[in-house]
């Protein structure tokens, strides 16, 4: 009766770090669409704050979910992702904006000049800011 | 005067060729694969920003490790935290030059052979490497594709034994870019 309940225990309990482990393994990726952005801001203020002291805005939006308001300067479709650069026309900078994959079609819809918000990860700054797995809330 | 004008002429004609010798691709993708016994490790980044001028010959490319996408959450989350460290580094630069730019015509579409050499930066160690990269004009449009082994000591990463039946210690890199004209915004 003893043996029973200890190889009852042993086993439930190896059971039950297979799971965890499992769990952790294939742990999901982040998702944007269901989260709510930690900061929302303008493309002035995004570009302003990397370019002031990088360091600094890497401290503070690395890895954090953006919502970000620009205009559209330039739409890049390449084979991967559909590219927006979002500025304003007194920075030198902008935002490149990586939309998810299965945003690709909004590249019919948008145009040149268009006002918009989009919500995804900074990456931090290369070129421009870089947004990762972004998508348009209003739209 | 007149040579005034033929001047500032000059000057604008020169200024235009330094615009269109700047070649631009800021979606490009980086790539590698580490090949072990206990599973394959791929990961991949299409925000590589790259600029070359095919004027001078110079190269650069640039990436945010961050933009690595792994199928695994949890790799790309030791891919960041323990080997990259990519809060410390957060990007990987490449600068060089094409050695070989006698041969190449940006006017004649077709397949050409650049030898580049240079230096790359990645987890704050620099190295020089010399790749070759595949070619294609195709309209103005330039087309780059390169492989190349990067050994992963060589660059401060270090592997705990535990893992080292899981990480390779050379990993296979592919960058590919598509370089359209550069649009000088004033």
């Amino acid at each position: 009766m003893k043996r029973k309940k200890l190889i009852f225990m042993i086993s439930s309990v190896l059971l039950l770090t297979t799971i965890v482990c499992l769990f952790i393994y294939y742990k999901p990726h982040r998702s944007v669409k269901n989260a709510d952005a930690s900061f929302s801001l303008t493309v002035t203020e995004l570009v302003n704050a990397f370019t002031e002291n990088e360091t600094k805005a890497n401290a503070m939006y690395l890895d954090k979910i953006l919502e970000v308001k620009g205009t559209v300067n330039e739409i890049i479709l390449s084979d991967s992702s559909l590219v927006l650069l979002l500025g304003d026309t007194t920075l030198h900078t902008g935002i490149s904006c990586y939309l998810l994959k299965d945003q690709k079609d909004l590249y019919r819809t948008l145009k040149k000049g268009d006002t918009l918000s989009v919500k995804g990860i900074c990456n931090g700054m290369l070129f421009d800011v870089v947004l990762d797995k972004c998508i348009l809330p209003g739209v | 005067m007149k040579r005034a004008v033929l001047v500032i002429a000059f000057i604008g004609l020169v200024s235009n060729i330094f615009a269109q010798s700047k070649y631009i691709d800021r979606a490009g993708s980086a790539s590698f694969f580490s090949a072990s016994l206990v599973e394959d490790i791929e990961a991949k980044n299409n925000q590589v920003v790259s600029i070359i001028d095919i004027e001078s010959g110079e190269l650069v490319a640039s990436m945010l490790m961050k933009s690595f996408n792994f199928r695994k959450a949890l790799m790309q989350e030791h891919f960041n935290e323990n080997y990259i460290e990519s809060d410390k580094f957060p990007k990987a630069t490449f600068k060089g030059r094409i050695t070989n730019l006698s041969e190449f015509d940006v006017t004649k579409d077709g397949k050409y052979s650049w030898d580049i050499s240079g230096d790359i930066t990645i987890h704050g160690e620099t190295k020089s490497i010399s790749v070759k990269v595949n070619a294609l004009v195709d309209k103005g449009t330039i087309k780059a594709e390169a492989l190349f082994p990067l050994v992963v000591k060589d660059f401060g990463i270090e592997i705990p034994r535990l893992a080292r039946n899981n990480i390779a210690e050379e990993v296979e890199v592919t960058l590919s870019f598509r370089y359209l004209p550069m649009q000088d915004k004033k």
